[in-house]
């Protein structure tokens, strides 16, 4: 099991954690839940400022526009790498809607496609078990510059 | 012509650095196939039947002397000796080794070449109009927006992992010569109260479900074509089918949501980029570039060639069929056929290639266009280079005055070489010239446009023939079925229609006679001049069922 993630360009222990249900003693700021659970208690008029949301590539997160400033992360579910959803998914986060707080990847990640995530707007990255954190950094020095999104 | 900045070069040699470690990563064993295919299809790599093929990106169908002499080297080197001209205005090559691709890429980088995006569920490399900058009937040089819309999709962060393959074409004349109406995006100038913008067109395509595209945009302004195709290409990106990749191009989801609630969500995309507009100041630096043609003022003054059609038949069929208007009097485009008789279409040897070369450096300004038909072709010809043109391509097969005619047809590779073809196509175009040798005839019977594919995926493009022809396996057999009355749709006159089905499939062996007699019935029943396609128009299929079914 791996216990680094690659996060802001760094490789540091990983720090969040992915839940299915509400947790019962929310430690701040590090766990997410799937979107339906968090849009629940959002409706029952429990803001929840401390859990972030976990997204799949089925989610429509048009709900998430308004509501992003109170989260303090995305998780984003990658279940297959060849899956693009979720380049969407982080670019409306990021650029369409300007949020400023972790976006995490997690799932299928791979060295490969690290520096698209990265360019939509994906800063933390759990990296598929067998892959090599350190030899996944290189990705990030490969290109001098791009034609979108440096 | 374009010409790389310093960002261009540095761009397109890291790629081939990043495709060099994958490979080595591999042949080492540390990439899955599985994980390697999508790496190695974005650069343009697939396996075949035999070898790798390498299909080479030629943007927007323009190539310079350098490119061509360099692609030639390659031929010699690292293939059998020859390249294969596509529909899409791209160069394949087919037997190539995966370990000698990194070296190949470097050296098409040296020359501004790549093979970035000709493949894969990506943005395609896109296509146009091979008489760009040079047709009487241009409203618009697309060639500066190509190369924009080249650089925004290039490793567009977002846009890599499509649920399926993504097509641009890019039109800019009265004439539509780039297929637009079947791309997933078809772009056309237009002109609007007095502006020219643009017509977008969305979910075109061939393969198991040939669908026209429809409009869902009559006119939008120039700067606004980029922030548009991004707010398709993210609907689509989100909502297109991946559960079934034979419904997952977007002309699935058109069809599934229907044009107009199509449009509504690429507008509510659209509505949040909007303001990011194309420089179009930097599209006119652009424009420079293309530019640099240089014509000689007294050009119409040479009138000699007039003479020598008189005398020389052959110059003068080759006149009639394969030179073309040029906007400026005295200059001339000029097509050349690389369907000469019982070689592959669209097939060059690499000492064509060098020739070639030469004939674009003495005669074109060093330049020349690839052809939707897998043609070459050259824009800037002056009337008296017309009679020395003529006598250097007639020696290397490729004066062949067939353009437009039955022989000027489109083939896929088929069986032959491509690991999905039911049924080869090769032999029977081979078969088809035999059948349809004489050149008066072929001139006489107007345009025709053929086009065949070994199979479904309809490389060959046979559904948009007038006459198209599917290869497809019967028992473990090849049989052709044949289809009549496609068009990719040309001009306001002849709308893009999809070919259909005229009677039961033929065996190889019977696929030249049944042509025969789908011409007789044409001859028998054409009125006036009309061409093959207003006559299967006109009449419609049962008089051809009959013909070729009949007894």
């Amino acid at each position: 099991m791996a216990t680094d993630m690659i996060f802001d360009g760094k490789r540091v222990p990983r720090g969040f954690q992915l839940a299915d249900q509400w947790p019962d003693d929310v430690v701040e700021n590090v766990t997410a839940v799937p979107l339906a659970v968090w849009m629940a208690r959002h409706k029952d008029g429990k803001t929840p400022q401390n859990v972030g949301v976990n997204i799949a590539g089925d989610d429509d997160i048009q709900c998430l526009a308004d509501l992003l400033p109170t989260i303090p992360f995305v998780a984003l579910h990658l279940p297959k790498f060849t899956d693009g959803r979720v380049y969407s998914h982080a670019f409306r986060i990021r650029k369409v809607w300007g949020y400023n707080g972790t976006i995490l990847i997690h799932g299928d990640v791979l060295r490969d496609q690290l520096i698209y995530m990265s360019r939509c707007g994906v800063n933390a990255f759990y990296m598929r078990d067998d892959q090599d954190v350190e030899a996944s950094l290189a990705a990030f020095r490969l290109f001098s510059g791009y034609y979108q999104y440096n | 012509m374009y010409r790389y900045t310093d960002k261009d070069k540095a761009f397109v040699q890291e790629r081939a650095n990043e495709l060099r470690d994958q490979v080595a990563r591999r042949l080492a064993g540390e990439l899955t196939e599985d994980e390697f295919r999508p790496l190695r299809l974005m650069n343009g790599l697939y396996l075949q039947r035999h070898a790798y093929m390498l299909r080479i990106a030629i943007p927007y169908g323009q190539l310079d002397s350098t490119q061509m002499r360099r692609l030639g080297a390659i031929a010699d080197r690292y293939d059998r000796g020859y390249g294969h001209f596509t529909t899409r205005q791209n160069l394949q090559f087919n037997w190539i080794k995966l370990q000698e691709i990194p070296d190949i890429l470097d050296q098409l980088a040296e020359v501004e070449m790549h093979a970035v995006q000709t493949s894969g569920n990506c943005v395609r490399n896109i296509s146009s109009d091979p008489l760009a900058g040079m047709a009487p009937d241009e409203l618009l040089d697309v060639r500066p927006y190509c190369e924009a819309l080249r650089q925004y999709s290039m490793c567009h962060p977002e846009f890599m992992y499509l649920p399926r393959k993504f097509k641009l074409a890019v039109s800019g004349s009265a004439e539509d010569r780039a297929a637009v109406a079947f791309h997933d995006i078809g772009l056309r100038a237009v002109e609007k109260d007095g502006q020219v913008g643009w017509r977008v067109l969305v979910g075109g395509g061939l393969g198991r479900t040939p669908r026209v595209a429809q409009m869902i945009r009559d006119f939008i302004p120039l700067e606004d074509v980029q922030s548009y195709v991004e707010a398709i290409l993210r609907v689509y990106n989100l909502h297109g089918r991946r559960d079934n990749k034979y419904k997952a191009r977007i002309k699935i989801l058109v069809g599934a949501l229907g044009a107009e609630e199509f449009r509504r969500q690429v507008d509510a995309e659209w509505a949040h980029i909007r303001h990011q507009k194309l420089d179009l100041e930097w599209v006119a630096s652009i424009a420079e570039q293309f530019n640099d043609v240089v014509y000689a003022p007294d050009a119409a003054e040479y009138t000699e060639h007039q003479q020598r059609r008189l005398t020389d038949p052959g110059f003068e069929r080759w006149l009639r069929t394969n030179v073309v208007e040029h906007r400026v009097p005295g200059y001339n485009g000029v097509y050349l056929s690389l369907k000469p008789m019982n070689v592959p279409p669209g097939d060059l040897t690499s000492d064509q290639f060098r020739a070639v070369a030469d004939l674009m450096d003495q005669f074109n300004q060093g330049y020349c266009s690839t052809v939707y038909n897998q043609n070459l072709f050259f824009q800037y010809i002056r009337n008296e280079d017309l009679g020395p043109l003529y006598d250097a391509l007639l020696p290397l097969g490729l004066a062949t005055p067939n353009i437009g005619t039955l022989q000027d047809m489109i083939c896929c590779p088929g069986l032959d070489f491509c690991s999905l073809a039911n049924a080869s196509s090769i032999p029977i175009a081979s078969a088809l010239n035999d059948h349809f040798a004489n050149l008066d005839e072929l001139y006489d019977l107007g345009e025709i446009h053929l086009k065949m594919s070994g199979c479904i995926n309809a490389c060959g493009h046979h559904h948009i023939g007038h006459i198209g022809i599917l290869g497809i396996d019967k028992r473990g057999e090849e049989y052709y079925q044949i289809v009549l009355g496609g068009s990719a749709g040309t001009t306001p006159d002849d709308p893009p229609s999809v070919g259909q089905i005229v009677g039961p499939a033929v065996s190889q062996d019977e696929v030249p006679e049944t042509l025969e007699r789908i011409i007789d019935c044409f001859v028998a029943n054409r009125s006036g001049n009309e061409s093959f396609l207003q006559c299967v128009r006109r009449i419609g299929l049962e008089p051809f069922k009959e013909f070729v079914y009949g007894d």
